[in-house]
């Protein structure tokens, strides 16, 4: 599985199963409020947990976490050391 | 049209995460639901979230109170839309703190009445169709100061910016600063207190945290001690609100004769409903107080959807705190459907109620009443 398969898989499986939302890399997961505090609480843990990173209050912003491809491109930033948290 | 039947569910609900304030901490909620069934079938239902805190009010004497006061409107015929909104003024009027409950049997009655006759009880409050305002978020004490900046960080990716921020920790200067610095200084912070302070100790503690936004502090003293809210405001420079120190149109009506606060924070499920709620409004306008709308933390999708339809109907308030709670709070609410966001183009409360949650979450047999014992009794 890619990044964005796994990052999919998690919110599919374990933050939204009970609602109608079809997750594509392009989703707007906040302003389509497909996810909560509660859940991108989760998401945040579970990107840190899976990928071996360190995500700083900084760093927790729509720019980072809006889509699921967003998110991809800052884990990528962050395991190459070039995010914005480093 | 006649109240046939009537049914009192005492339920128990978990939270997805416990809550925690100054008086209080909850990881599961109990409430009452009224359902009412109308001479035709109609139905209606309501809430009622009652806390000691607000109006004195407890799940004991909800249960003692409600079916004397759904007797009351057994008794009579319920007209249509007019006469029944003066009904349900002049029975307000008459009891006394028993605000929830009241709220409740009244959100139960609008909504059989308003299916049974075609309106929607959105018109009851006004016509304009204002645009559903934007939900505001409350930090309370069960997220951990070293938690704090994350969780606030979180709040501000979800474009949150009507902040509530629970205060009354020996830590609250730690914890304003925390969140200022994670929201920034565009976001006025709503601090409550929820009366954990004297009146010394507010001024000690709010003069503290000078030059941090702040938007306002809500009830930093007892709900009796006006004396106190007026002197913080006095020594602070910052707008007090009331919220345990206003459940009643008495209420109200002190606290603007003592000139006592700048705002008002009013709840549907403790100002005795939908009309309770707009009378204090109505009052608040007039002499020039700014009202808050909140919600009951834990309450379910019913007062959810009296909450929306009150927001986008009497218009004018900036955020409704708490909103979408139903969702995020409640491990399942006991709504069937969402319509929340066409509640006002509905007729009733424009809810439909899942009869299998109220049976799931029951604490005990619900009560029956039919229109022959509510005669007889």
């Amino acid at each position: 599985l890619n990044k964005a398969e796994q990052i999919i898989g998690f919110i599919t499986s374990k933050l939204v199963s009970k609602t109608k939302h079809e997750i594509t890399a392009d989703t707007d997961l906040i302003g389509g409020r497909v996810i909560d505090s509660s859940a991108l609480m989760d998401m945040v843990l579970w990107l840190e947990e899976t990928f071996g990173i360190s995500i700083d209050v900084d760093d927790l912003i729509p720019e980072n976490f809006g889509s699921v491809r967003n998110m991809v491109e800052f884990v990528e930033q962050s395991l190459a050391g070039t995010g914005p948290g480093d | 049209m006649r109240i046939e039947r009537a049914t009192i569910h005492h339920l128990r609900i978990p939270l997805r995460k416990p809550f925690e304030h100054a008086l209080h901490r909850r990881s599961e909620v109990e409430l009452v639901v009224v359902r009412l069934q109308s001479s035709d079938g109609c139905l209606g239902y309501g809430e009622i979230a009652p806390r000691s805190y607000l109006t004195g009010e407890s799940i004991a004497t909800t249960l003692e109170d409600v079916p004397a006061l759904i007797r009351d409107w057994m008794r009579r015929d319920i007209e249509p839309q007019e006469h029944l909104v003066q009904r349900i003024d002049t029975e307000r009027a008459r009891c006394g703190r028993k605000l929830a409950a009241f709220a409740g049997v009244e959100l139960a009655l609008l909504d059989v009445a308003g299916t049974h006759f075609g309106f929607s009880v959105a018109d009851i409050i006004g016509e304009t169709d204002y645009p559903s305002p934007p939900g505001g978020v409350v930090i309370g004490f069960e997220v951990e100061t070293p938690a704090l900046p994350r969780h606030c960080g979180i709040l501000r990716t979800l474009g949150h910016q009507h902040v509530k921020v629970k205060v009354g920790r020996e830590d609250d200067l730690e914890r304003v600063m925390a969140a200022s610095t994670a929201f920034g200084p565009h976001v006025q912070l709503r601090l409550d207190a929820n009366g954990a302070w004297s009146a010394p100790r507010a001024i000690e503690v709010l003069r503290s945290m000078q030059g941090l936004p702040i938007h306002s502090i809500e009830q930093p003293c007892t709900a009796g001690d006006l004396e106190g809210l007026r002197s913080v405001r006095a020594e602070t420079g910052l707008r007090v609100m009331a919220d345990e120190s206003l459940a009643s149109h008495d209420d109200a009506v002190q606290l603007i004769a003592e000139d006592a606060v700048d705002l008002f924070n009013i709840r549907v499920g403790k100002c005795g409903g939908l009309l309770g709620s707009l009378r204090i409004l109505e009052l608040a306008h007039e002499a020039g107080v700014e009202c808050h709308l909140g919600t009951l933390v834990g309450e379910t999708g019913i007062l959810s959807a009296a909450g929306e339809i009150f927001a986008r109907r009497a218009g004018r308030f900036p955020c409704l705190e708490g909103k979408g709670q139903n969702h995020f709070l409640l491990a399942q609410d006991i709504l069937a459907t969402d319509t929340l966001e066409d509640a006002t183009n509905q007729t009733g409360l424009g809810i439909g109620v899942d009869e299998a949650r109220l049976t799931e979450f029951a604490v005990a047999t619900p009560v029956h009443m039919n229109h022959s014992e509510g005669i007889a009794n």
